[in-house]
């Protein structure tokens, strides 16, 4: 199918008003062969040519862009400032019609392979594409053919010509991995470059897959090397802490042999060996707490109803709360989440408990708890009015176990936070904190939803 | 050791600066002990006997884990104080750690004279 240059301007001017006056009309030329890629470009360089005016934003789209280069091709606009885009101006429609389709005939199996293939000659104007490459690009092989790199993708293509001009000038094959957004869709692309006969040969593989593969691997590395970090700690504090009541041990052992001097007995030393080991025993069940609460294997789901569990909450820690004179405020938009009980009961307990042990002094106790939801996650948080933490000196150190920020006036093994870590990972969620000096703290944990 | 005169032993846990106390005691190591639970709190009394006597003790046992002011950060204190009373005062610390790592720790801190790991004992004194 032929057309004439004036045709070409005809359907141009006619998609301008259209455009102009609806912006999408693209019924109105449905008749003819040019796509809708061709015509906002098209369109835009027509306008600009003509009347010479700042690049605008076109009401269209490209199928593909390249995003690793783009740094004019934001918005959807084109940026004709760029000589690069300039160069051809409206010539660019009428090149790609001039010729037949038959002229770029190509060998069966460069034409079907599923990789997108593409030719240039030295001037980087395209010699021929095949099928991967029209469907990548939704453009056809004869809108493309006799134009320029530069005409035909959008953005900065500073990365492309590089490599096409070296293999170019030195005959060597060239390689690079590129981001793409296709569709919408973010696709990664290896860009095998050869020198041919006339100029280069082109071949995309889409390794989107792969990299989705690597980026998942990736996050599982780094998950799997914090929880290895984790454990490592653990495992030291966990050491500390069985060492200090068997050096207590040891300590009153060597009194109790040679007591006979010093003016205490053998009894309370007896007494306070059998204190140290119960010491020695609660570390034990601790470990058990924190491994079980770490472990996310047979873990029972139910619906469990907020406003319930912050009930039995409050008649866990009624003295407490009493004590401090606390207000407790609740909203929670969902009304409950499905999860694992026992952990969200020790979560809540924990936060809540720690809010009334944390309080200040200076103001009566508020707490605030309340769930929202986004399209991952119901987020519960805890907020209070109380002394606040130092973030910027402990930072993630409140998490760790046995860590203890305040002196022995305020009551506490330090391993409530630790356990609301661990309880919330092993939810598949996560535990974060604010919180300002004096003023007060907020915990948020993210459980994700479940179908 | 030369013979030590005062002690200073700060322990969180009363009932473990007890047991160094009598440990202390029973290896004739010093007559005066002084214990306290919280560093801060010692670190004044340091500051008052210092201002107000010139008075330091010659030795001077401190825990390394502690709720509030840790060892450490009781160390960093103590640097504030004038060279020449920390050259006369040896500083121990205690904790039942035995991670290299906290051994290690001590090094930047040229007054300590060397780090016990818990429990502390007759022998251990008379070996310092």
């Amino acid at each position: 199918m032929k057309k004439s240059v004036s045709d070409i301007h005809l359907v141009l001017v006619v998609t301008l008003l259209t455009g102009l006056l609806a912006f999408t009309s693209f019924e109105a030329t449905a008749d003819f062969t040019l796509k809708l890629g061709i015509f906002t470009l098209g369109i835009g360089l027509v306008f600009h040519n003509r009347f010479k005016k700042q690049p605008f934003f076109m009401p269209g789209e490209l199928r593909f862009m390249p995003m690793d280069h783009t740094l004019v091709y934001k918005n959807m606009g084109l940026d004709f400032n760029n000589p690069q885009n300039n160069e051809g101006g409206n010539k660019i429609i009428v090149a790609g019609l001039s010729k037949s389709d038959e002229e770029y005939e190509y060998d069966p199996v460069t034409e079907n392979m599923p990789n997108v293939f593409f030719s240039l000659d030295a001037n980087m104007r395209y010699l021929g594409v095949n099928r991967a490459y029209e469907r990548f690009t939704g453009l056809k092989a004869k809108q493309v053919i006799g134009k320029t790199v530069a005409e035909i993708v959008p953005g900065n293509l500073i990365g492309f010509w590089n490599d096409y001009k070296t293999t170019l000038e030195t005959g060597n094959p060239t390689k690079n991995i590129s981001k793409f957004l296709v569709d919408g869709a973010t696709c990664w692309y290896m860009i095998n470059v050869f020198k041919s006969a006339n100029g280069i040969s082109v071949i995309m593989t889409d390794i989107t897959d792969q990299k989705k593969l690597e980026e998942e691997a990736k996050e599982d590395i780094d998950r799997l090397t914090q929880r290895n970090k984790d454990l490592t700690q653990f495992g030291y504090v966990l050491s500390h802490n069985l060492r200090s009541p068997i050096a207590k041990i040891l300590g009153l052992v060597s009194l109790y042999e040679k007591d006979v001097d010093l003016k205490i007995n053998n009894v309370p030393i007896m007494q306070y060996i059998a204190g140290e080991v119960t010491n020695l025993d609660n570390v034990v069940r601790d470990v058990n707490t924190i491994m079980s609460a770490r472990d996310s294997r047979d873990l029972c789901y139910d619906y469990v109803v907020f406003a319930d569990q912050v009930k039995l909450i409050c008649q866990m820690l009624e003295d407490q709360i009493k004590e401090a004179n606390a207000e407790i405020v609740t909203s929670f938009k969902p009304q409950g989440v499905k999860t694992v009980k026992s952990h969200l009961y020790s979560i809540m307990y924990n936060l809540m408990s720690n809010a009334i042990k944390y309080r200040s002094h200076e103001r009566p106790l508020r707490i605030k708890v309340q769930a929202k939801q986004d399209a991952k996650y119901i987020i519960l948080s805890v907020k209070d009015n109380g002394s606040g933490i130092d973030l910027k000196r402990f930072g993630d150190k409140i998490f760790g176990l046995y860590k203890r920020f305040h002196g022995n006036e305020i009551d506490g093994k330090g391993i409530g936070l630790n356990l609301v870590k661990a309880q919330a990972e092993s939810l598949g969620g996560r535990v974060e904190v604010r919180s300002k000096v004096n003023v007060g703290t907020v915990f948020t944990i993210y459980i994700p939803k479940m179908d | 050791m030369e013979k030590v005169n005062s002690v200073l032993i700060i322990d969180d846990e009363p009932f473990m600066n007890m047991i160094n106390e009598k440990i202390m005691q029973k290896a004739d190591f010093a007559p005066h002990i002084d214990k306290f639970e919280d560093a801060g709190r010692a670190l004044d009394d340091l500051k008052k006997n210092y201002n107000e006597r010139q008075e330091f003790p010659d030795c001077i046992f401190v825990d390394v884990n502690m709720p509030g002011m840790d060892g450490w950060a009781f160390l960093d204190e103590l640097k504030k104080f004038p060279l020449e009373v920390l050259h006369k005062c040896k500083v121990f610390m205690l904790s039942a750690s035995i991670n290299k790592s906290d051994i290690e720790k001590c090094k930047p801190y040229r007054f300590v004279a060397d780090f016990i790991i818990k429990p502390l004992s007759v022998d251990k004194l008379k070996a310092l």
